[in-house]
């Protein structure tokens, strides 16, 4: 099953979008701020990263950049999270290497479709079968 | 003098020192005023002028009218000043008087020394005769002793007026003997018979 | 110069108008004590070239000495620039420097008039002499000289008359005559000094006046410049306020809407009926709260001026179709109909999708949710105004309607038509706020027609093209 790296550092809303995942076949791992994503991106290999912005430390920006500027991790798409959801914020997240953007609060069924397109010319097989 | 800074402590005392030294000036300054003054009124020496038309001269008097006789130091500066003063007195007179401008010539002098601009001027006074006085000779016949002394004989010879026709020393302008002369060539009389002559001496003390 | 009509200054302005006038007359002093120093020393030189002109030889007989004139023009006439000239230099602006230069400039006179034997030009240097002092403008200083014009007459008049004018009786109307003269030139510049004085006093107070103004105004700009960062500074704070309070606000909401739904799915999975409806209730709460936490956000944004408009050409009747699909459930949910037309020629339009969706979305919600078993209408049509081509939105219902005090106060956020109409109707009393803001920022405008009981009917009309009617600023093309 296709692997999810969700890098967000509330917990709550960390653990309801991974368990919602998760019902949806997919393997979710939980990286509570920029450099546990950096590292365990590197580390596990995901087929997808979920970036929320609002982050600790080093931010979703950083985190991004960095992801794509490594060459073990740059062939991983990212999705872009943010609750502010201004004009730029979406200009900034693609230039920062993001494959897409989304906006919080999560409309997951949006997300999903997000995720779908993104691993399917990723050439990877997702199960997006719905329960 | 004083710049301001070093002394506004001692302002009183440079205030003191400055006061002084403007009264100390200007008593200095005027009493130097006063010496010019001074020099300038100082008169000459009279004439000893005969009181009849002396014998002895080699000028004519005028039998029908009053002769006017001006003895000149030519290189005296200030006797410009009498004979614009003469000019003046010639052009105003009624009585056109004969006149002579006598211009010493003192031995072992060069030639032409006599042939200053005061004896050009002078010899374009309108009836003036312009002569030289060799050796003072006829201001010793005259008893003049004076540059600018000036004398007027009547046409009978009798001396009316002696003295200089300047207000002091080569200072242009009206003045007492001029006024007197204007008038006796005009009515007749005057009201003085001498003013004081300012001028060169027409010899020094060991002629 | 006409003196202006001003108010007594302030003491501030008279105290200044003073200190610059003392300043002025002191630069006078000075520039005038240099310039007398100067002269000085040219009359000293001048005197003694007349001398050595006039009269270098004094003679006596054969015999010639240098000419007492000569003699005195060098240290008499030294002595009597020099100390003036000193003062000049190194004393001046002091009166007492132009005092003893008023009095040696008429003893100079008096000397250089002896030099040159009383020449008349040379008494003209009396009346020079008092213009020139003039120049100081103060004129205390004629007082010394007229003095020492006048002592120089009596006196020699007294010890040697005869050389001041000649004869007693004409000397009388002589001494008056020349009296007369040097009185009235003195009359004369004793009157321009005081006027000039008088002029430099009102220059004085003219300046201070424009200075305490220029001070006051720039004052005034100063303080405007500190207000401007002030609103600027309140301005980014209130962005700053607004982005993290965005975030603030979304996050927790994420969680509450995210668990609802999950819980939702997994009893749906557990077949467990029961909490169903509670946690619908609560997804639906959660998602009230989002709606009215983005129309806060909104609102507040474009009231800060931070609201940009993303443009783009689409086409119109692909979007009203698309809403019309989209508010199908709410207006079945109230057992309406929705009708609409809209013409085949409205073509496309270059504006935001995003608010224009927003817009005709909340009015048509609006109309769903007043209205009860009657026809929703949407017109759209592309009109041209007087040079202007816009698209027109007409939204009509068959519901409650509104009363004249209510539609003038629709617009305004927080007031919906009745606080009972929220309880009854639900919403925020945010949508048509918002509407109309949006609208405007476009470069269009809504208005609203209603009848009570009968219905109401929004239009909405927006430019062809945004771009060409609204501020550059506001929009990333």
């Amino acid at each position: 099953m296709p692997k999810i790296l969700l890098v967000e550092d509330n917990e709550a809303s960390a653990d309801a979008l991974a368990r919602r995942l998760e019902r949806r076949n997919f393997s979710v791992v939980i990286a509570p701020d920029g450099h546990q994503a950096v590292s365990l991106a590197r580390s596990t290999q995901p087929d997808l990263v979920i970036m929320d912005l609002g982050l600790p430390g080093i931010d979703g920006w950083d985190a991004t950049a960095i992801i794509k500027a490594d060459v073990d991790t740059r062939h991983i798409p990212i999705i872009v999270l943010s609750a502010h959801a201004m004009p730029n914020d979406r200009h900034q997240a693609l230039a920062a290497g993001g494959d897409d953007f989304d906006t919080k609060p999560v409309q997951f069924e949006r997300l999903l479709e997000k995720i779908e397109m993104l691993l399917t010319t990723r050439g990877v097989s997702a199960s997006a079968s719905d329960i | 003098m004083f710049s301001r800074k070093p002394f506004s402590g001692l302002f009183r005392r440079g205030r003191v020192w400055l006061g002084a030294l403007l009264v100390l000036w200007f008593a200095g300054v005027g009493s130097g005023l006063w010496a010019v003054w001074a020099y300038d009124n100082r008169p000459g020496a009279a004439a000893a002028a005969p009181s009849h038309w002396p014998t002895g001269t080699a000028l004519a008097s005028n039998p029908s009218g009053p002769t006017l006789v001006f003895l000149a130091h030519p290189q005296c500066t200030c006797t410009s000043a009498s004979v614009d003063e003469l000019a003046e007195i010639l052009a105003r007179a009624r009585t056109k008087p004969r006149t002579y401008v006598l211009f010493l010539k003192p031995a072992n002098v060069a030639n032409g020394w006599e042939q200053t601009d005061l004896w050009r001027r002078a010899a374009q006074l309108p009836g003036a005769r312009v002569l030289r006085d060799d050796e003072g000779v006829e201001a010793r016949k005259f008893g003049v002793e004076t540059s600018g002394q000036t004398l007027f004989y009547d046409k009978h010879g009798t001396l009316t007026f002696s003295g200089g026709i300047t207000g002091s020393r080569g200072h242009a302008g009206e003045n007492a003997g001029e006024l007197a002369l204007i008038s006796l060539l005009t009515d007749g009389r005057a009201d003085r018979r001498a003013t004081n002559v300012f001028g060169c001496p027409l010899f020094a003390e060991t002629d | 110069m006409a003196s202006l009509e001003l108010p007594p200054p302030p003491d501030s302005i008279a105290l200044r108008a003073d200190e610059l006038f003392a300043k002025h007359k002191h630069e006078i002093y000075v520039h005038t004590d240099r310039l007398f120093a100067s002269l000085m020393v040219l009359q000293w030189v001048a005197g003694i070239l007349f001398a050595l002109w006039i009269s270098p030889l004094a003679w006596f007989g054969t015999v010639s000495r240098t000419h007492v004139h000569v003699w005195a023009a060098i240290f008499l006439g030294g002595a009597i620039c020099s100390v003036p000239a000193l003062l000049g230099v190194f004393r001046a602006g002091e009166p007492s420097t132009r005092y003893t230069i008023a009095v040696a400039q008429m003893l100079m006179g008096a000397l250089l008039i002896h030099l040159t034997g009383g020449r008349i030009e040379t008494h003209f240097h009396v009346f020079g002499s008092l213009a020139f002092l003039a120049v100081y403008r103060d004129w205390r200083v004629l007082v010394p000289a007229t003095i020492v014009v006048a002592a120089d007459h009596a006196l020699r008049g007294v010890f040697w008359p005869q050389s001041v004018y000649g004869v007693l009786v004409a000397s009388q109307w002589r001494w008056l005559e020349h009296s007369a003269w040097v009185i009235f030139e003195d009359v004369f510049l004793f009157v321009s000094c005081r006027r000039s004085v008088a002029d430099m006093k009102d220059t004085a107070l003219r300046t201070a006046a424009l200075e305490h103004a220029e001070r006051e105004s720039s004052l005034t700009a100063a303080q405007l410049r500190i207000t401007q960062q002030q609103a600027e500074s309140a301005t980014r704070a209130k962005s700053d306020f607004l982005a993290s309070m965005s975030h603030e606000l979304r996050t927790p909401l994420n969680a509450i809407i995210l668990y609802s739904e999950l819980l939702q799915e997994e009893a749906r999975d557990h077949q467990q009926a029961g909490p169903m409806k509670d946690l619908e209730r609560i997804h639906s709460a959660g998602n009230h709260l989002l709606g009215l936490i983005n129309g806060i956000l909104d609102l507040s944004k474009i009231e800060a001026g931070k609201m940009t408009l993303a443009l783009e050409q689409f086409d119109v009747r692909a979007v009203v179709t698309d809403l019309a699909s989209t508010v199908a459930p709410l207006v079945q949910k109230n057992a309406n109909t929705l009708v609409v037309h809209c013409s085949e020629d409205v073509g496309p339009i270059h504006s935001d999708l995003l608010r224009t969706r927003q817009i005709l979305l909340n009015l048509l919600g609006n109309a769903a949710k007043f209205t009860r078993q009657g026809t929703i209408t949407l017109d759209v049509a592309r009109r041209v105004e007087g040079g202007a081509v816009n698209v027109v939105f007409v939204v009509t219902d068959t519901g409650v309607g509104m009363t004249e005090d209510q539609q003038r106060k629709i617009f305004e956020p927080f007031t919906q038509a009745d606080v009972r109409t929220t309880r009854k109707y639900g919403g925020s009393g945010l949508g048509l706020a918002i509407v109309a803001r949006f609208c405007s920022l476009m470069g269009g405008r809504v208005s609203v027609e209603s009848q009570l009981g009968r219905g109401s009917q929004f239009t909405v009309v927006l430019p062809v093209d945004v771009a060409a009617v609204v501020d550059a600023a506001l929009y990333a093309a």
